[in-house]
């Protein structure tokens, strides 16, 4: 453990780059991808309230932020963004192909965060989102924790760190859940954490200039495999017309009988 | 484009807009408040195209089909630039906000209004920016519902292109080109680098050869000067321009042409010209309600007439020739060609009783104009060509050699010559033919910077689009003749009632009294557009609220002025009235030469009647 009073805390945010659709989502003509012709891209608002949390709190305590991704190397993109708002570096782990599955990115991710760990020490804190924004498996984080054998909460909307620990609340029908972990740690956070800046001009500006080192990830294969994809029927609102002009006043007057409105 | 806020000071206006809007044009940005806001935007980057079959829907997008995402790799090398320009506003606010907006765009950037040629009753009103919205709105409700706008829309008429602009590829080749000059500095004369030689003359490597510097109309590559003609420039003593931007787009071998025109005999490509045949028995009567001027002329004869709306505007201006009893020669120019084939079309009987035929692609036409033109045709044909046997205005077939040719005795130069109609596979044969013969009569090839200006200007000719529009009358144009012929004609009411009222304005041609700017001493030389203000400075606004501007400049090289046509009031528009013309933030002297149509070159027309 590293020692928060003296040097500050070392922060890793992991990030997942996630195509940024509306209401409906297209697909490719093959259905094995979503079509993302006219979309963006972005991080999930509980990955970008993970990044503002840890700027926030090395703004506080002194220390370092990282920001790694493990994606295609446009992912590049969204650790720019993070970089732009304050994040202190960025490391980009490639794959290629689809997306890994949870296992073969926590796998992934282990490896990185060792070799990260193996020349600058270990992160005191880890935060993940809540869960991807595409995926939505809510295992990665945790896997990643168990991997590395450090505590992990997950569904957490305050942090405060003091003394060597991290004290993280999570919201419950009661009111909140307060847990207690010793740094190094792991933490899962959702929206509403904080408020996440923007970037400014001369902080995207920085960001451009930014060496994002890059590190191919060698990729093992998890356990589950995306065979295509299917959107869910939509739900039709069906029209009656009553009728055109004074005609239809029978019929109208039937109908707000029958809704009790008469 | 990103917005960027919060920004105090603009915040501090508690309006939407409370500072004006900052075009940056060195580096194609814009700086707009949006309430507490600075929206920047770029126009800098490459055109990213969507097509519009492709734009996703409103369901399919984040925020809609119009905000598409943001390409920060497109816009980054712009933020140094904003930066550079307003450092104290945009270094610490945030960027809340940042889209690729989506925008209409159309080959020549100006919207699609009116109704489809294609589809009678179908209107458009697409390709509309946001600031010009409101107006369009307005002036297509007026279109609808009056059968006019209050003001003139042809250039942004739907029914304005040829069938080679209506595709993918030129659509995308010309916004490729001009996406960046949406915050360029566009010379009014500038010239399309994409889509060139499309419409070419059978005879156009003959053009080529002496150097034709090619300006595009309606398609058509149409020489503007001949590089082969640069050494009259010192045996006339053109003088050159000596400001750039006067100087863009222009030669003055285009007057040393002009001059020798005048003396000798030019022969200019015309090929560009929109012809349709009109015939079958409801030919006459179908022209008689289209035109101004009486079409019931003998066979062999010709009437030039305005077209007008039916609030009497002018919708165009062309020649007609009467080719037989029930057949007809149109010819109009090559930037009206579209709209005025909407307009005819749309006014055709229903019951099959007129036949259009467009024949443009079908005939290129060759001028010859000059005091030596006559010695020219009379060298390659056998007919007669004397004024006695062929008077102006009339049109004959004749033989050069065993090629059939229609000659069309008139002129928009002033001088004397024909147009010669020639079947397109014969034009380059005509034009040999022509070349050599006039070698003995030094002919010499003249570009339409004569043909359409100078030799033009001097004889004060109207020209649709510049002088003639949908804001102005026949009377006001200096176009009514003396009677009105009987029959029926769109416009006819208010043509009457023009012409028993004082018109509210004069087409004047105006003269150019000193060229030497004061600010600097250069001379300059207007190239349109520019206000016509008193000697006190004063705008000069006609009782119809409309205000007195240059609608065509050009050189007169006979003439030894500087030629400005603009329309004045009456009180205004008194032969040596002094006034000024405002030019690039200079005052120049003008005073009105001819007030009116008189030609300030030849006001009896006796060159061209000789």
């Amino acid at each position: 453990m590293s020692s928060t009073a003296e040097d500050g805390l070392r922060i890793l945010v992991c990030v997942k780059r996630v195509p940024a659709p509306g209401a409906r989502i297209a697909l490719t003509a093959d259905r094995n991808d979503i079509d993302t012709r006219n979309l963006g891209f972005t991080t999930s608002p509980h990955e970008e309230c993970a990044v503002e949390e840890a700027i926030r709190l090395v703004e506080h305590h002194g220390g370092s932020s990282t920001v790694m991704t493990v994606g295609p190397p446009e992912a590049d993109e969204q650790l720019r963004y993070a970089l732009s708002v304050g994040a202190g570096g960025a490391v980009l782990v490639t794959t290629e192909g689809t997306d890994p599955d949870a296992q073969a990115t926590a796998k992934v991710l282990v490896a990185a965060i060792e070799a990260l760990e193996a020349d600058g020490g270990p992160f005191d804190l880890i935060l993940f989102g809540n869960e991807s924004a595409d995926a939505g498996g809510f295992q990665v984080g945790i896997r990643t924790a168990r991997a590395l054998g450090r505590p992990v909460v997950n569904g957490i909307k305050a942090i405060e760190v003091a003394e060597g620990r991290v004290v993280a609340r999570r919201e419950s029908p009661e009111g909140y859940e307060v847990y207690r972990l010793d740094l190094p740690a792991v933490l899962g956070v959702k929206e509403g954490l904080n408020l996440p800046r923007y970037p400014t001009l001369p902080g995207r500006l920085r960001s451009k200039k930014a060496d994002v080192p890059r590190q191919p990830a060698l990729v093992v294969a998890g356990g589950l495999a995306t065979l295509d994809f299917r959107l869910p029927s939509e739900q039709v609102t069906e029209t009656t017309v009553l009728g055109d002009g004074p005609d239809a006043a029978a019929a109208v007057a039937d109908l707000l009988q029958e809704l009790g409105l008469l | 484009m990103i917005d960027v806020g919060p920004i105090p000071i603009l915040e501090a206006t508690g309006n939407e807009v409370g500072y004006p809007i900052v075009r940056d044009m060195d580096v194609f940005m814009y700086e707009r408040q949006t309430a507490g806001s600075m929206e920047v935007g770029s126009y800098a980057h490459r055109p990213i195209f969507h097509r519009v079959d492709e734009i996703p829907s409103i369901q399919e997008s984040r925020l809609s089909p119009t905000e598409l995402p943001f390409t920060a790799e497109d816009f980054d090398p712009q933020l140094e630039d904003a930066l550079e320009l307003m450092p104290d506003l945009l270094s610490t606010a945030e960027i809340k906000y940042a889209i690729n907006g989506l925008l209409s765009l159309t080959p020549d950037g100006f919207p699609l209004l009116g109704e489809t040629p294609e589809v009678r009753n179908l209107w458009s009103a697409a390709a509309i920016w946001i600031k010009e919205g409101p107006g369009a709105g307005r002036l297509l409700a007026e279109w609808m519902t009056r059968g006019v706008p209050e003001i003139d829309p042809h250039q942004s008429d739907i029914a304005r292109f040829y069938p080679y602009a209506r595709n993918d590829h030129h659509v995308r080749a010309r916004c490729t080109e001009h996406y960046n000059k949406t915050y360029g500095i566009v010379h009014p004369r500038e010239q399309w680098a994409s889509e060139r030689n499309l419409r070419c003359a059978p005879y156009h490597a003959r053009t080529e050869a002496l150097g034709a510097v090619y300006f595009q109309a309606g398609g058509w590559e149409r020489p503007h000067w001949y590089a082969s003609n640069a050494p009259l420039v010192e045996h006339y003593g053109v003088e050159d321009r000596p400001a750039e931007w006067d100087a863009r787009w222009w030669s003055p071998i285009s007057s040393a042409e002009h001059l020798a025109m005048r003396e000798r005999v030019g022969m200019v490509d015309l090929a560009p010209f929109v012809v349709f045949d009109i015939s079958g028995p409801g030919a006459l009567e179908f022209l008689q309600t289209m035109a101004v001027n009486n079409c019931d002329v003998a066979v062999g004869r010709s009437i030039y007439t305005p077209m007008l709306d039916y609030h009497g505007g002018f919708r165009t201006d062309l020649t007609i020739m009467r080719l037989a009893d029930t057949r007809f020669r149109v010819v109009t120019g090559a930037f009206d060609g579209p709209r005025d084939e909407h307009w005819l079309r749309k006014h055709l009987p229903l019951d099959g009783s007129v036949n259009f035929e467009d024949r443009t692609s079908a005939l290129c036409t060759i001028g010859v104009w000059g005091p030596r033109a006559r010695d020219l045709v009379r060298a390659v044909t056998d007919a007669d060509v004397s004024d006695a046997a062929f008077p102006y205005g009339t049109t004959q077939e004749v033989l050069f050699g065993s090629i059939p040719v229609r000659l069309f005795r008139i002129s928009y130069v002033g001088d004397l010559g024909w147009e010669i109609y020639v079947p397109m596979e014969s034009g380059l044969a005509v034009w040999d033919a022509l070349w050599e013969a006039g070698q003995a009569h030094g002919v010499v090839a003249v570009g339409a910077g004569v043909y359409g200006t100078s030799g033009r200007l001097e004889k004060g000719y109207r020209l649709m689009g510049a002088e003639l529009g949908g804001e102005y009358n026949p009377v006001e144009a200096g176009l009514a003749r003396p009677k009105v012929k009987a029959a029926h004609f769109h416009g006819k009411e208010a043509y009457l009632a023009a012409r028993d009222e004082d018109p509210a304005a004069v087409l004047c041609t105006l003269t150019v009294e000193d060229h030497v700017a004061s600010s600097d001493g250069v001379k300059r030389y207007m190239t349109g557009s520019e206000p016509i203000l008193t000697l006190d400075g004063e705008r000069i606004v006609d009782r119809k609220g409309r205000p007195s501007y240059v609608t065509s400049a050009g050189a007169g090289p006979s003439v030894e002025r500087y030629l400005l046509l603009a329309y004045l009031p009456p009180e205004h528009a008194v032969v040596g009235n002094d006034l000024q013309v405002m030019y690039m933030g200079d005052l120049f002297p003008v005073r009105v030469a001819v007030a009116g149509s008189t030609p300030l070159f030849d006001p009896d027309d006796a060159r061209m009647k000789s």
